[in-house]
């Protein structure tokens, strides 16, 4: 089934409509959100979590609207409340809470470390732009914040990645003339 | 799209990352077919604040399980191991055991690990939640589920105690009398009620005394008991009940000075049933419009009483259009009350020692007169009218030149005793420790 098909079948489908939804857009969302949580475990998780909503939620999904822009923007929240959740149980600020991942060859040690400098809502916002290409028009309906906010808060994000990835290179070249 | 420097240096790192693909169809159906038999079944968070429990038994003994130390440790963020320290007590009560695992701590907070563990039944389940328990030092309590093991049916629970006094190196008590399991969330209930066929005005009411109240809350409570006598509706004019809840109804709906007034009756036999209304726009976002609340109850004769089984939900709707808002509610029936008595006794020390300073800042309603820093993070002590809205920032400035933002975690206030707690992102080396900031304000720790 084609998305165009599903923006206007979701709301009164049932298991065939969740299982084309999965089909189409359960992989894009796993690497979603396990950019975001950089941990792969909590973004199976976190997945499986967006669509049981989402199917749950179908009837308030309208018509005409996108669905990919709607999945996205549960996953999104999901994942935030993952955050939050971890926040409580540790009281340690997010951009400092190392998720327990446990595979470590799935994301590089340095690459991680500065992911994790990054608040949630940045590193969403970094894949979205850069990964998944997303225009601005889109990601104000995931995000549901203005375009031009957006644009400030991916170019304040974008900058953080960049020292924080710059500081991770000079560190690791540093480790290596060390050795 | 096009890319430019930046983008193209991010683009190649995260395309670096493997994100393996798995067979989510499968693991959605099934968390779909389970769905179906336990309605949304979540852990409702608990405050708990309890001053004292007398305590009866005593049946602490000492256990040498090491696995249980190491299973704590695989559970909590990795910054934390390095300063948690083995407990590893055991109480056991009504074929329920409890084992105080590990803990950290510093002089005025205490964060201990422990597991529930059903040895004869059913009756702990991943909604275990605390109801009666108490640790001996410490005014402001908090309990979550961190970890739930099905095929042993044991929970692992943190517990956090702040407002503490020279904690560190003294012999404690942690004592459960009761908790209750099996709860039943409802969230996002339809109430299906439409806030424009609600009359303006004729809505009948009846006086309510403040010294009558047994509860309440928000922000309009303070004003209420300035006031001594408020009017609330009149009790049971109506009998709205809500899909698949049957503790509690609507007994009555409608506008008193402008306020919408939700009267509730809670009927259910659950100890602790509670819930709450919101509202939502028409894209199923929660509208940040929290209501006021007075717990009462109302005689034979239709007065109010100081004893019942009512609530009263109050919003003040003003700037909001009713017919572009959904009213809806959160609900939870607390389920199984489990009674015992589970006591271990344990002496925390810190694995860092703690350091603290003598000041004078003023921050308008209140004095800062006191800073120690620990492993955990920093406490700021002081005297007055805390200010909720204006929390000092707080800074630590290492020696080595490093330094740390910290976040406010808890606030507590008790007879004009302040005591603000910020914690630290990963365990502090109080030897490198060489001053405060405090809202730009450098206080000198380097002795």
């Amino acid at each position: 089934m084609g998305a165009n098909i599903l923006d206007e079948s979701f709301s009164t489908g049932g298991e065939y409509e969740l299982e084309c939804a999965i089909k189409l857009y359960g992989q894009p969302l796993l690497r979603y959100c396990h950019n975001i949580l950089c941990d792969y475990h909590k973004a199976q998780d976190a997945v499986q979590m967006t669509f049981i909503k989402a199917y749950n939620k179908r009837s308030s999904f309208k018509k005409g609207y996108s669905l990919s822009a709607w999945l996205y923007s549960i996953a999104y929240n999901t994942c935030m409340d993952i955050l939050r959740k971890r926040k409580i149980l540790f009281f340690i600020p997010e951009s400092n809470n190392n998720t327990v991942d446990d595979s470590t060859d799935l994301i590089s040690e340095d690459l991680k470390e500065a992911l994790l400098k990054l608040t949630g809502a940045e590193r969403a916002l970094i894949f979205s732009r850069v990964i998944d290409e997303k225009s601005y028009k889109e990601l104000e309906m995931i995000y549901q914040v203005p375009a031009a906010t957006l644009r400030k808060r991916y170019e304040r994000a974008k900058n953080k990645l960049i020292k924080a990835l710059e500081n991770e290179n000079s560190y690791y070249k540093r480790l290596e003339e060390f050795k | 799209m096009k890319y430019d420097n930046d983008e193209q240096i991010i683009k190649a790192k995260l395309s670096t990352i493997k994100t393996p693909e798995y067979d989510i169809a499968t693991e959605v159906n099934k968390k779909l077919e389970q769905k179906s038999s336990i309605i949304n079944k979540r852990k409702p968070l608990r405050i708990a604040m309890l001053t004292c429990a007398c305590l009866m038994l005593s049946v602490g003994v000492l256990a040498a399980t090491v696995l249980s130390f190491n299973k704590i440790g695989s559970k909590v963020s990795p910054e934390i191991v390095p300063i948690l320290q083995p407990i590893e007590m055991v109480s056991e009560d009504n074929g329920i055991k409890m084992e105080v695992v590990a803990a950290y701590n510093d002089d005025e907070m205490a964060v201990i690990y422990l597991t529930m563990q059903d040895l004869t039944g059913d009756r702990i389940d991943e909604s275990i939640d605390l109801y009666n328990y108490t640790l001996s030092e410490g005014a402001l309590f908090n309990s979550q589920v961190i970890d739930y093991d099905e095929e042993t049916k044991t929970a692992i629970l943190r517990i956090q105690a702040n407002g503490g006094e020279k904690m560190d190196g003294k012999k404690l008590s942690f004592v459960v009398k009761s908790f209750l399991s099996g709860s039943l969330v409802f969230d996002e209930v339809e109430t299906g009620i439409n806030l424009t066929d609600i009359e303006d005005a004729n809505s009948q009411t009846i006086p309510l005394n403040m010294e009558h109240v047994s509860g309440g809350s928000g922000t309009m409570f303070d004003l209420w008991e300035k006031q001594g006598t408020i009017q609330v509706l009149k009790g049971d004019e109506m009998n709205i009940s809500l899909p698949q809840i049957d503790f509690m109804y609507i007994s009555n709906i409608g506008y008193i000075d402008n306020k919408l007034h939700i009267q509730t009756k809670w009927v259910g036999d659950g100890i602790d049933d509670h819930g709450y209304f919101y509202f939502t726009d028409a894209e199923n976002n929660a509208l940040e419009l929290y209501p006021s609340t007075v717990h009462f109850g109302i005689d034979e004769s239709g007065n109010t009483m100081d004893r019942g089984d009512y609530i009263e939900y109050v919003f003040d709707l003003k700037g909001i259009d009713p017919k572009e808002v959904f009213l809806k509610g959160y609900f939870v029936s607390s389920g199984k009350y489990i009674e015992g008595n589970w006591e271990t006794k344990f002496k925390l020390q810190s694995v860092n020692p703690e350091k603290e300073t003598e000041c004078k800042l003023d921050f308008g309603t209140w004095e800062l007169d006191r800073i120690q820093v620990s492993q955990i993070g920093v406490t700021l002590l002081g005297i007055g009218k805390y200010d909720e809205e204006n929390n000092p920032q707080i800074q630590v400035n290492m020696t080595d030149g490093t330094a740390q933002k910290m976040e406010l975690s808890t606030s507590f206030s008790q007879n004009e005793k302040i005591n603000l707690k910020y914690l630290s992102n990963a365990p502090l080396d109080s030897t490198m420790i060489e001053s405060v900031n405090v809202d730009g304000k450098l206080i000198n720790f380097k002795h």
